[in-house]
């Protein structure tokens, strides 16, 4: 689960504005902290790290068709702002291609830029205190993060109201969905199936790190803001 | 999703809905999503599935290519059904009209308009950094589609893509970090032709917000059908 893959028509009005409002705070803080920044060489990387996460969308790795994300592979490259403008860059994107609704902009951009900025700022932490080689500190950064905006989606599908509903017809329900339908058993497979997601993105992420570490090493300290 | 084939639509097809403006088209989509989530019963929601696509046969639209296209997020729209289906069968239905509705409405867009208009109209409400790597971004996905394509035929040949194990998750790792590489060095290109045009932004919206003739009927046909959709909510409640 990368991001909230819900189409428009799901989401209530009131989580909608939410989302937009956070998001433009967001991108406001991140493009005032970027303001310095060499925008001729900023915009570039900017395009190129949006466009290589939607790519990246459409990889699918091993056997429960997992697709790669690259949110935490952003904020190490550009920083946590300027992970964060990307994730929300390629969230636009992928809304205007149908993957995930147009409504549902605002939440994801704000979802994912996070990840791409705690990543991004973890992955400095740990380059800067533990001295970790590049690679392990990617691998190691990218799990928490990804189990923290888990989380925060988890948090999101309850607090808007999307299992309520399902509580309410537990009892009228056939028994298999009524046991998939309560939202800590939702929770645990997501947990579940989510655990060995971030496995695999990390895995893919301190892969990407790990090559660019030796072919290029001053990229992963371009990304210092 | 097939992006290139609906980029080549956006671009070189002649109907009656590439004459609107791209502004006039993302009004219409706006007016159309506003209805479809005011449309709680699932036959309001039906009223406006019907009109687009009555309106796609009209507007001369290759509409088999654009239902198909179209079906991406009934999967997830479906996952929230089913939990739904036993207990309230309409709401399930709503829920998978909506999601196909919507996305016909916005696959229609990208059929008939060139990304980089779209983006010229969202600049004007983004920050000026925002909109222009978002320009730069349409441009780099298809300046990196091949190489990707090229790059998966190559997990194939190394029958990465045939093992789940964390050797091939680094194999795969070293082939996205080839293409991130390749990528940053057209940055870096990129970066020296800005230099030398003398560069300081913006890229995006420098296209006036104008409306045109041909926005009329888009916008008859639109209020039309958002109308008939509210009004079929209201009859129905």
């Amino acid at each position: 689960m990368s991001h909230l893959h819900l189409p428009d028509g799901l989401l209530p009005l009131s989580w909608v504005i939410l989302g937009f409002v956070l998001a433009g705070a967001g991108v406001a803080f991140a493009t005032w902290r970027l303001a310095g920044a060499d925008r001729g060489r900023l915009v570039p990387r900017l395009g190129i790290m949006a466009a290589l996460m939607l790519l990246a969308m459409n990889l699918e790795v091993g056997l429960f068709d997992y697709h790669a994300n690259l949110t935490v592979l952003a904020g190490v490259l550009l920083g946590p702002a300027g992970g964060f403008l990307a994730a929300f860059i390629a969230n636009l994107f992928s809304a205007f291609l149908a993957h995930g609704g147009l409504t549902v902009v605002g939440l994801n951009g704000v979802v994912n830029g996070l990840e791409a900025a705690a990543g991004g700022w973890l992955f400095g932490l740990l380059r800067r205190n533990a001295h970790l080689p590049a690679a392990t500190s990617a691998v190691v950064a990218t799990v928490p993060t990804l189990a923290l905006s888990t989380t925060l989606r988890l948090w999101i599908l309850r607090q808007a109201g999307l299992f309520s509903t399902l509580a309410a017809a537990e009892g009228m329900a056939p028994s298999w969905l009524a046991r998939l339908g309560t939202f800590p058993r939702f929770a645990a497979l997501v947990y579940l199936f989510g655990a060995i997601g971030w496995l695999i993105e990390a895995v893919l992420i301190g892969g990407i790190v790990a090559f660019l570490a030796k072919a290029r090493p001053a990229l992963l300290e371009a990304g210092r803001d | 999703m097939d992006l290139a084939y609906l980029d080549y639509l956006a671009v070189n097809a002649t109907t009656p809905l590439h004459r609107s403006t791209a502004l006039g088209k993302l009004l219409a989509l706006a007016g159309l999503l506003a209805a479809l989530l005011f449309a709680s019963h699932l036959a309001a929601a039906l009223v406006l599935l019907a009109g687009e696509v009555a309106g796609l046969v009209l507007a001369r639209q290759p509409l088999r290519r654009l239902a198909l296209a179209s079906t991406f997020p009934l999967f997830f729209a479906g996952l929230f059904a089913l939990t739904r289906l036993a207990s309230q069968p309409s709401l399930a239905g709503l829920v998978m009209v909506r999601a196909y509705a919507s996305a016909l409405a916005v696959v229609t867009l990208l059929a008939t308009t060139p990304f980089w208009e779209i983006f010229a109209v969202l600049g004007r409400l983004l920050p000026g950094l925002v909109a222009d790597a978002v320009l730069m971004a349409y441009r780099a996905f298809f300046l990196l589609l091949g190489r990707f394509s090229n790059l998966l035929v190559t997990l194939r040949l190394r029958r990465l893509s045939d093992r789940f194990t964390p050797g091939s998750l680094m194999g795969y790792g070293a082939v996205l970090g080839s293409l991130t590489l390749s990528a940053f060095d057209l940055t870096e290109r990129q970066y020296r032709i800005m230099r030398l045009r003398g560069y300081s932004g913006p890229l995006a919206g420098a296209a006036p917000l104008a409306l045109a003739p041909p926005d009329l009927p888009l916008f008859l046909a639109a209020g039309l059908l958002a109308g008939a959709t509210v009004w079929a909510q209201l009859a129905l409640r």
